[in-house]
């Protein structure tokens, strides 16, 4: 078993049209995915997505009904679990309630390793070092806090040097503190040990500030992959536009196509202009365009600019957020948030006529998908 | 500061607080009471009595009668095999019950329960039906040829474990099954996935985590056992004289009512015994680091 553990250079895994049903529920549908070699990999997606069984098929907990995993180029299919040399955080962490922190840690390496206990109890020490866990060895789980048991989940997950690192939604049970603290030690920690990690979670900040690459998940099927600023940008469709942050869906249809700029008619009344920009569609196209909250300006006079739209509405709801402000706008009936940072001491209330603006070029177009 | 104010609804509360559990428990506990407490109580003074006056007489007589001793030893002895046998028997099929496929299951588990509901009296009997001289098993073996004589499958150890066994597996098996269902299955596939092939995801995982059931699987079938009479008197031999039939044998056929008090009492302190060492022994709470959170 000792011939398993390959010097920690992270696996490159190969989605091939993979497809699992349960019953007539379609849990992941035909999907196909790269994940290059040491990369962070994010499946993203609302609950009920498909992202834990994409999850589950890779760890081999559970065979495909079709289509086919790769480990290096290599098809794992036949490959039990224990053999495919994976490590993984739990999102209730798993760990063995009757088994120390010390033995949970070392059960990997008692698995997969001809370790001596001195070298084993090395491995662990630095192990537990890298999670910034040492001193609590000899305590059992539950004698732990939820943050503590999450980094002994990661020690355990990584102790033996997998090739592939699968997190299920680990940081799901701990405080947005705790959370937004590990999110930035588990990156670290890919960072100095080169392992490629599959990451799932629902939650889009996660996401952004976490992935090399990010992996929409809807239905069972891939809405869109890419880079988070890729997505971010350049969201192919409402639903990838809507998930990663607040979005502004415009609806309309395409009133003209000229040579940089589509002029869409937006349902309400007024007529926009937004950014060609690789999207093909055509003069009576059902469209939405994005705008983002964080794009949008709020004046209490008309200030039209070059190359800025700008509306006129009427304040139908504020929320004060610390460090920004959120409002909520409506311009022709239809609602247009906005979020502005730097609000300190603008004073703005319900039912105040304003005017909107937005960058031309921040907005983008979309066609309405019939889903 | 306040303004103090009458207010009724404390003092109608705390009359609810006592009236509610004494209606709940009131019949029960009055039951015990009357039923069980009380005889228990007047059996004990019994058997610390000889001609009005206080004595160990009664105690003496059982320690020192080779039949009494030897009918406590035979129970023990009994009862642990009987209960290390629905063990070893009954913990693969309550594994099976909570891993294996869905449909084998319910079957599995109907087979299991069926013989639950009988009556304890009719499963006995069945034996001398199926291990008599001409029952179905020397039937069968001297149809195939195997053998020219009946064998002698009655009354002997092997007869009485062969029933007690099959009267406690599905007591054994449910409780079993009870406490296996509530071990979280992912810490074996937290196991598998970290290197360890099925065989020791089982050992080093699930098979530690279903131990406090096993423990209290085997008290509850190994205390039962203690009390077992009708089958032994069925199936076994005087050699298989077990504690409980004496007790009725000199309280119906010797009318020495505080003897066989003093036996019951003498089955009842042993078996509290048992208990109190068994639960020191296998504590849940300190193994794992203290209590289930
Ligand atoms: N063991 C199962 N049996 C039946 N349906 C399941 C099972 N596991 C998942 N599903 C279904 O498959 C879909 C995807 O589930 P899952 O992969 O858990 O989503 P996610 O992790 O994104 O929340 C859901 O509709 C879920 O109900
Ligand atoms: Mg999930």
């Amino acid at each position: 078993m000792a011939a398993n553990v390959t010097p920690s250079r992270g696996a490159a895994v190969r989605i091939d049209r993979l497809r699992k049903t349960f019953g007539s529920a379609v849990a992941v549908d035909s999907i196909s995915l790269d994940i290059p070699t040491g990369s962070f990999v994010t499946l993203l997606g609302p609950s009920g997505s498909g992202k834990t069984t994409t999850l589950n098929l890779i760890a081999g907990f559970l065979s495909p009904d079709a289509g086919s995993i790769l480990f290096d180029g290599a098809i794992v299919s036949n490959v039990p679990t224990h053999k495919r040399n994976i490590g993984m955080v739990f999102q209730n962490y798993a760990l063995f309630p009757h088994m120390t922190v010390f033995d949970n840690v070392g059960f990997p390496l008692k698995m997969r390793t001809k370790l001596t206990s001195a070298e084993a109890r090395t491995r662990i020490l630095e192990t537990l070092a890298l999670v910034e866990l040492n001193g609590f060895e000899a305590r059992y789980p539950r004698q732990l806090s939820g943050g503590q048991q999450q980094r002994v989940a990661m020690a355990r997950a990584l102790v033996s040097h997998p090739r592939l690192l699968l997190m299920d939604e680990p940081l799901g049970a701990l405080d947005k503190k705790l959370r937004e603290q590990m999110q930035f030690e588990i990156k670290n920690i890919h960072r100095s040990i080169g392992t490629t990690f599959v990451y799932v979670t629902h939650d889009q900040t996660e996401a952004l500030t976490m992935s090399d690459l990010i992996v929409v998940m809807n239905y069972g099927k891939i809405e869109q992959a890419g880079t988070p600023r890729q997505l971010y940008e350049t969201p192919e469709n409402q639903f990838v536009a809507d998930f990663l942050g607040g979005a502004n869906l415009l609806p309309g249809t395409v009133a003209a196509v000229a040579a940089d700029h589509f002029s869409v008619a937006v349902e309400g009344g007024f007529t926009v202009q937004v950014p060609r920009d690789r999207v093909a569609a055509k003069a009576g196209d059902a469209v939405s365009v994005l705008v983002r909250p964080e794009e949008v300006g709020v004046a209490l006079t008309e200030d039209r600019q070059a190359g800025a739209e700008c509306v006129a509405g009427t304040v139908t709801a504020v929320g004060y957020l610390g460090d920004s402000l959120k409002l909520e706008i409506a311009v022709a009936g239809i609602a247009i948030g906005a979020k502005l940072a730097r609000a300190r001491g603008f004073s703005i209330e319900s039912g105040q006529r304003v005017f909107v603006s937005w960058p031309r070029a921040s907005a983008r177009l979309l066609l309405r998908s019939t889903r | 500061m306040t303004v103090p104010v009458a207010d009724p609804a404390p003092a109608r509360m705390s009359l609810n607080r006592a009236l509610v559990p004494a209606l709940l428990l009131g019949p029960t506990l009055l039951w015990i009471f009357f039923f069980f407490l009380w005889p228990l109580g007047l059996m004990v003074w019994q058997s610390f009595i000889v001609k009005d006056a206080f004595s160990l007489d009664h105690y003496a007589s059982l320690f020192t009668t080779p039949i009494y001793a030897r009918a406590l030893w035979t129970t023990f002895e009994i009862s642990i095999i009987c209960t290390v046998g629905s063990l070893i028997l009954g913990y693969p099929v309550a594994y099976y019950l909570v891993v294996g496929d869905a449909r084998i299951r319910a079957v599995v588990m109907i087979l299991v329960i069926i013989p639950y509901w009988l009556d304890y009296i009719v499963r006995s009997f069945s034996w001398l039906i199926l291990f008599g001289r001409r029952g179905l098993v020397n039937r069968f073996l001297i149809d195939i040829g195997l053998i020219t004589e009946p064998l002698q499958l009655l009354y002997n150890l092997g007869s009485v474990l062969v029933g007690m066994i099959q009267i406690m597996l599905p007591l054994m098996i449910l409780t079993l099954f009870g406490a296996m269902l509530r071990i979280n299955r992912q810490l074996v596939a937290a196991a598998e996935i970290h290197g360890a092939s099925p065989w020791r995801a089982f050992w080093s995982v699930f098979f530690p985590l279903s131990l406090p059931g096993v423990y209290a699987a085997f008290l509850l079938v190994f205390i039962i056992s203690l009390g077992f009479y009708i089958t032994p008197a069925l199936l076994g031999s005087p050699k298989e004289t077990m504690i409980s039939q004496i007790i009725m044998l000199v309280a119906t056929e010797l009318f020495d009512w505080p003897l066989a008090s003093a036996a019951g009492v003498l089955l009842l302190a042993v078996t509290i015994a048992v208990v109190i060492a068994y639960n020191r022994a296998f504590s849940i709470e300190r193994l794992w680091g203290g209590k289930e959170a």
